[in-house]
Formats: C-alpha cells, structure tokens, sequence
C-alpha cells in the first residue's frame, strides 16, 4: 500500500527524513505517476532499452531540419 | 525586417553586432549602454546575481582594438550578454541560484560559454534563477525573485528568471536559459522575448548544472526568432565533453528567419490536453495569431495528440528521480538550506522505486514516436499555448511548500513539461498582451531537429505583427 508509512521508509533507506505531510504528499506523486505507468508498461517493454530513445529522435528527425 | 536604430536598448542582438562590426557603434558604448540599465533597473527587476562591469569594459575595449586593427571578428563580436548563473567559467563563483553553492569556483568553463566567447560575445554578469532551477515562478528564497520587466509585481516565469528578465527588460541583448519542463520557454513567454528548446542533443551541456540528464536542454532567450537563430547556431554542435550530444550538422538557422514563409505549411492546433485549463483571454489571443498564420497562407488543421493526458507524470518521474539523485547528499546532510518549496520538490524523487523511473525511461521512445507519426503525419508544427492563463502576480504564486503548491506548478508547466518528455524542439514566441498589460505567448513544436521550421514560423509571425518592437515601461 502506497502511503505515507511506506514512502517515510523508502525515504529513510536513502538517510533522509520526511515529515508526515512532505510523505503524504509523494505518495500522491507515486500513485499517480503508477496509474500514469500503468496501462503503458504492461506490453513491449521487454525488449527496450531506454537509450533507444537518443537513437528514435536522430531516426525521426528531419533530414535538414526543415 | 530590421528596426535599426541608434539607441543600443532598442537594439536586437543582430543589429547590434552588425553595428559594432560596421563600426557604427563601438563595443564600449554598446557595453556602457548595458551597464548603466543595469544600474537603473536591477533595484527593480533583481535579474542579476553579480554585475562585472570592469571585466567587461575591459573586454569591450579589447572587441574595439580588434575592429581597429582588422582582426578577422565573431559573429557576436563585442556584443554584451549575460546568463543564468549555473553556466560554469572556471575559478568564477557559480551559485546555482543557491546557498549551497554560494561560494562554488567550477574548475572548468562550459562548453556553451567557450562558444560564446569564440564568438566574440561579452559577459556583462551572472543572472537570477530559481534555486537550482527548480521552479516555474522565478521565486528564490535566497536571492528574491528577479521580477518582470512589464509590471514588477509579477512574476517572471521560471525558472530561467532573471534571463527572461534581463532581455526583456533590454539590459542585454541575449541570455542563457535552460529548459527542464518548460524554464526557457516560461520566462520568454513572461517577460515578451523568444525563447528556444532545441531538439534533446542538440547543444551541450558540458558544464552546465544539470537537474535532469534525461531532459536538461540548454538554449537561448532574445528579442527576436533571429537573434535566438544566431545564439543557437553558435551554442549548437556535437561536443567530445558531452556525449549525448548530437553529430548531426547545424544547418544555417538565421538564414530561415531572413525573407521567412509560411505558405503551404500545415500548422496543427490541438485537440486535446493543452487547451484543458486555459483562459478565454489567452485563448482568444491565440486564435488572433493562427489568423495571421492563415492569413499568410498556412493552413490550419485539428490534430488529436496520442497518449498525452499521461506524458506529465512520466515526465516528473524521470526529472525528480534524476534531480534526487544529483541532491541525495545535500538532502541528507544540508536539508535546511533549501528554500521549503525546492526541497520538497527535490524530495519527490525519493518516492519512485527504480523500476518505476525505468520504465518511464524505456517507453519513453516509444510515446515520442507515436506522437511523431500521428502528430507531424497530420501537421508541419504544433501551435499551442505557453501559459494558459495572464501572467499572475509574485505574491498570487508565493506558496512556498504550503498546499496546493503541486497544483500550482503543475498548472503553470501543463503545457511545456511534455515536451520536454518527448525531447522535442519548441520555440515559445510573444503574441501580444492581456488585459492585465503583460505579454502572452504561443509555442511552435516540431519533430526533432526542425528547428529552422521553427524559426521561419516565429520570424514570419514577428514581421506581420511586430510585438517585438514594444518596449517595456521603466
């Protein structure tokens, strides 16, 4: 369960604390960047590397600029 | 179109370096010029961190012997800037706009700087910025905020500040900005000047204070498509210190803005997403300027963009994942000495697991191309808003790390963050005025490299229209 409990001891495991409104409010953040992933990362991630995406810009780039 | 002139304020960066080069005005008079509206107007506008006038005349008597002795001369010879001051010169103070690197000395000079200075560019100072260029408003709770050159009450947008600031206000005639989601593009909307996010790669960042490796973006803000054309011409370019920097030649972007036009060009306007929150006024506004497009003979076309409603999240996924990671240390060690609403920014980078910033990283290619192929299969650039709403005031946006402060920043970047997502370039281009006397702006995006597409939009829109020319009240 993403909450402020949880967010306060992933912050602690990077040695940093959190008050219970700064928690609340970045498990908001992750709910939402979750919900945002979601749909997207459930198909064809296997493959990719995240550097591909350096290589798709010069790909679909204009040839002159253009 | 020129509006040459003799005053050095009204001057573009262009007409300036053409008049030092032809001897119509000399290098110390131009800089002289620079100095003494900084003098005038920094108690106002707060757009400079450190003034360095002797360093500067003496350059500007060095620019001047080199006219007189013929020296073969830059295209930016003898002509005044200044930067948001995370460009790093070596052994030169570089505060990040922050206590905690109020005394920094960078060993190393940027690359983008060492361009400039090839170029005959002077420094006339170091500029204002949002602390570590966090922030959308152009707050800072260290140095107060760098103000607007059209009504001091209200902000400048961010978190390129005090560059937005300092050209609009004509203390100078050009600046370095940087763009994570949206801080060149804002402050150049703010404060009426052009600002350009260049394609990701396509200048480097060798030496600039990074946030973000996945979405920093260094470019430039000026008065005119055509000054921003030569500052990035000369910025642009594959870089040995950087290697994510891109190989591909820099076309000649000035030459797109002389003589521009936009007939056949099909222009999209959107759908979806980034009309969401924004005002009759500045929508109305917008509408005026697709008019003058199609007027010269562009046409207009409705363009659905795919996936969009999610881009900004993913967007915060990787820049705040990124940005903690560059900060952990001075988190853990020196929390109090960020402003409030920085650090509880910073910190929402520790909340997103490793496969959760991955991820956001691997389907990130895949969603640029499907807005690519969908996008610029349908149209040639993307018209839409910068700000979707007036300029607010300093103290309407004074939240700190209150509630709500989230909401805020998310409405003021809604329309630029997801272009930085998508790594795509955007040249943000002043389109008159709101009811509240400060400017408005639209952005033009297009696939990646086309920044000279960009440029001849942006230049024809300024000759039919002339917003340029209108200076801000003192």
């Amino acid at each position: 369960m993403i909450d402020k409990h949880f967010i306060k001891t992933l912050a602690a495991t990077q040695g940093v604390k959190l008050d219970d409104a700064a928690a609340e409010r970045l498990a908001g953040a992750l709910r939402s960047a979750s919900d945002a992933l979601a749909p997207l990362s459930s198909h064809s991630l296997f493959d990719t590397e995240p550097t591909s995406f350096t290589q798709a810009l010069e790909a679909l780039g204009d040839v002159d600029g253009n | 179109m020129s509006t040459a002139t003799d005053d050095p304020a009204r001057m573009t960066l262009v007409e300036a370096a053409d008049a030092v080069r032809a001897r119509r005005i000399s290098s110390r008079e131009l800089t002289e010029a620079s100095l003494k509206r900084i003098e005038r107007r920094q108690p106002a506008l707060n757009c400079f961190i450190a003034v360095d006038r002797d360093e500067a005349l003496a350059a500007a008597d060095g620019a001047d012997a080199a006219v007189k002795a013929g020296r073969s001369l830059g295209l930016l010879h003898g002509v005044p800037l200044a930067h948001k001051d995370m460009y790093y010169r070596a052994g030169r103070v570089s505060t990040c706009g922050s206590k905690i690197r109020k005394d920094f000395r960078p060993s190393h000079t940027a690359t983008v700087l060492e361009r400039l200075d090839a170029a005959g560019a002077l420094q006339v100072g170091t500029l204002n910025m949002s602390e570590f260029a966090f922030g959308p408003t152009g707050h800072n709770a260290h140095f107060g905020p760098a103000r607007n050159p059209w009504n001091p009450a209200h902000i400048t947008g961010g978190s390129s500040s005090g560059s937005g600031s300092a050209v609009g206000g004509r203390l100078v005639h050009g600046a370095l900005g940087s763009d994570t989601g949206g801080s060149i593009r804002l402050p150049a909307a703010a404060c009426g000047v052009v600002g350009i996010k260049a394609t990701h790669g396509r200048v480097s960042r060798h030496g600039a204070m990074g946030i973000s490796f996945s979405m920093d973006c260094v470019g430039p803000l000026a008065r005119t498509a055509r000054d921003c054309a030569r500052l990035l011409a000369i910025i642009a370019g594959h870089d040995p210190k950087d290697p994510t920097s891109s190989r591909r030649p820099v076309p000649d972007y000035e030459a797109a803005t002389v003589s521009p036009s936009v007939k056949g060009l099909k222009i999209g306007v959107p759908r979806n997403y980034f009309y969401d929150h924004a005002t009759a006024e500045v929508k109305a506004l917008l509408d005026q300027s697709l008019a003058v497009y199609r007027g010269q003979g562009a046409e207009i076309v409705e363009v659905t963009l795919p996936d969009h409603e999610r881009l900004s999240d993913l967007a915060s996924v990787l820049s705040t994942s990124e940005g903690a990671t560059l900060h952990a240390a001075w988190l853990r060690e020196r929390p109090g000495d960020y402003g409030a609403q920085v650090r509880a920014r910073i910190q929402v980078g520790l909340a997103y697991p490793a496969v959760r910033y991955l991820e956001a990283a691997q389907v990130r290619a895949e969603l640029m191309r499907r807005f690519v192929e969908t996008v610029f299969g349908a149209c040639d650039l993307l018209h839409a808003p910068v700000f979707a709403m007036p300029i607010p005031t300093i103290a309407e946006t004074d939240m700190q790390d209150s509630q709500g402060f989230q909401r805020l920043i998310a409405s003021l970047t809604h329309a630029t963050r997801t272009i930085n997502y998508l790594g795509l370039p955007s040249i943000s281009v002043p389109a008159g005025f709101t009811r509240n006397g400060l400017p408005t702006a639209f952005q033009l995006v297009g696939r990646p490299f086309a920044e000279v597409r960009l440029f001849r939009a942006a230049a024809l829109y300024e000759d039919a229209t002339r917003w340029i020319d209108r200076m801000p009240p003192e």
